[in-house]
């Protein structure tokens, strides 16, 4: 009941008008686009450098474990062949049965290189 | 003999130890996820069943393992009880080639990716005869919905996979962590990495590309006939993708567990938290905008970081 004894007043705007209003856009980021762009372009090419190079570094590593290893191809084989004739009972007059190749084992262990 | 029973008694237990794992896994990456989007919301989230809340999802599973299995009527009962159960082992047989220490693995299979791409493939089919074995108009629609955007953004992560494989020189998980451990591929690889997060979000069905489970329009989609057990499979399958997913982002693109076994795990949980970050995050998209998205906008952009790859690979010897 307060209300009905005050003076009663219009809501009207402030004296002046109401201050004007910024309807500039603002801006999310304070760097610009381009700058974001090419910072990420350059993070990955230097991620790219540092892939590829590791991967010719492996690449080769592994390219010289296989010329290694067939390097001495002939003598494993060739050990292999006097263990399997020497062995007792386990020789071509016993048994069919022939040991894998050294190739094929060889083929195994270039895979697991 | 021996040898056999060896054998099946050894994958028995492999089985039992992965499977059991998937289950504790999934029932706290429920907790988990409940927990983060209460305290992203402000509020507790579960804070009742034990303590802190941690004994929830074992109550939410003897709830769900507790209540009536309802058949409709009109539903085809053999393929209505086949779909969860086809969905749910897709899910776990997809985890057997995934490793959890430096070899120790469940199957170390050489074409572990090719292998994983095509198991996930399969996944479709559950949903699909979920959907509509139901007879349900709305259960009909999820499956179709669900199918369409899991077949389409399907092509644009295998796309970015292509690019991994091509990149790593290998289709074997291992050999592609160990290719990461001068750098991750997310460091040459960002926007590949970019698209397989927003296609791993739409494979699994999560916002914002749920969808299929758009709860204003479907009411919960493919299996909104299921209840009980039914319900619980594949609510077990789709969180048990979500991990799937979480960890084969951290392993094809933040080094996976080549360094350390903890660490690798640590970003497989990163990427989880990503999944539920997202979730808490972004509204939904419109269907037409999702299929535009996937085909139009994520497709071309995979082709060309493909052709890239590539390039680079063919010119670097």
């Amino acid at each position: 009941m307060v209300g009905y004894r005050q003076k009663w007043v219009q809501d009207l705007p402030p004296a002046g008008g109401f201050p004007k209003l910024k309807y500039a856009r603002t801006s999310t980021s304070p760097i610009p686009g381009a700058y974001i762009f090419a910072g990420v372009f350059s993070i990955m090419a230097v991620g790219t450098y540092i892939f590829f190079s590791d991967k010719v570094e492996r690449n080769a590593r592994e390219e010289e474990e296989k010329r290694r290893l067939s390097m001495i191809l002939p003598i494993l084989q060739a050990e292999n062949d006097i263990n399997f004739l020497a062995s007792p009972h386990q020789n071509v007059y016993f048994t069919r049965w022939m040991p894998p190749q050294t190739g094929k084992r060889a083929a195994a262990l270039l895979r697991d290189l | 003999m021996e040898n056999m029973l060896y054998i099946i008694i050894e994958g028995g237990l492999k089985s039992l130890i992965v499977i059991i794992g998937l289950l504790i896994g999934v029932a706290f990456a429920t907790l988990l996820e409940r927990k983060v989007m209460a305290a992203m919301q402000k509020r507790r989230g579960p804070n009742v069943v034990g303590f802190v809340g941690l004994l929830q999802p074992l109550a939410d599973g003897l709830k769900l393992v507790l209540k009536e299995t309802i058949i409709p009527i009109v539903a085809d009962k053999l393929i209505y009880a086949i779909a969860p159960i086809l969905t749910f082992t897709i899910s776990i047989v997809l985890w057997s080639v995934i490793a959890v220490g430096v070899q120790s693995v469940f199957a170390s299979i050489n074409s572990g990716v090719i292998f994983i791409l095509a198991i996930s493939s399969i996944g479709v089919y559950g949903i699909i005869l979920a959907g509509w074995a139901s007879n349900s108009k709305y259960a009909f629609l999820g499956g179709l919905r669900s199918a369409a955007q899991m077949v389409s953004y399907e092509v644009a992560l295998g796309l970015i996979i292509l690019s991994i494989i091509t990149y790593a020189g290998t289709v074997n998980l291992q050999e592609i962590m160990e290719n990461q451990e001068k750098v991750w591929f997310i460091i040459p690889l960002l926007p590949g990495f970019l698209l397989a997060f927003i296609s791993a979000l739409t494979e699994t069905n999560r916002p914002p590309f749920d969808l299929p489970e758009a709860e204003a329009e479907l009411v919960s989609g493919y299996n909104v006939e299921y209840s009980s057990t039914g319900f619980a499979l594949f609510f077990l399958g789709e969180y048990a993708n979500i991990i799937l997913m979480s960890v084969l982002l951290s392993v094809f693109f933040l080094g996976g567990i080549v360094s350390n076994k903890i660490l690798g795990a640590m970003k497989g949980v990163g990427m989880l938290c990503s999944f539920i970050w997202v979730r808490a995050t972004l509204p939904r998209y419109r269907y037409d905008q999702l299929m535009y998205l996937g085909w139009k906008s994520l497709l071309p952009f995979a082709l060309l970081i493909y052709i890239g790859v590539i390039s680079m690979v063919l010119i670097i010897k």
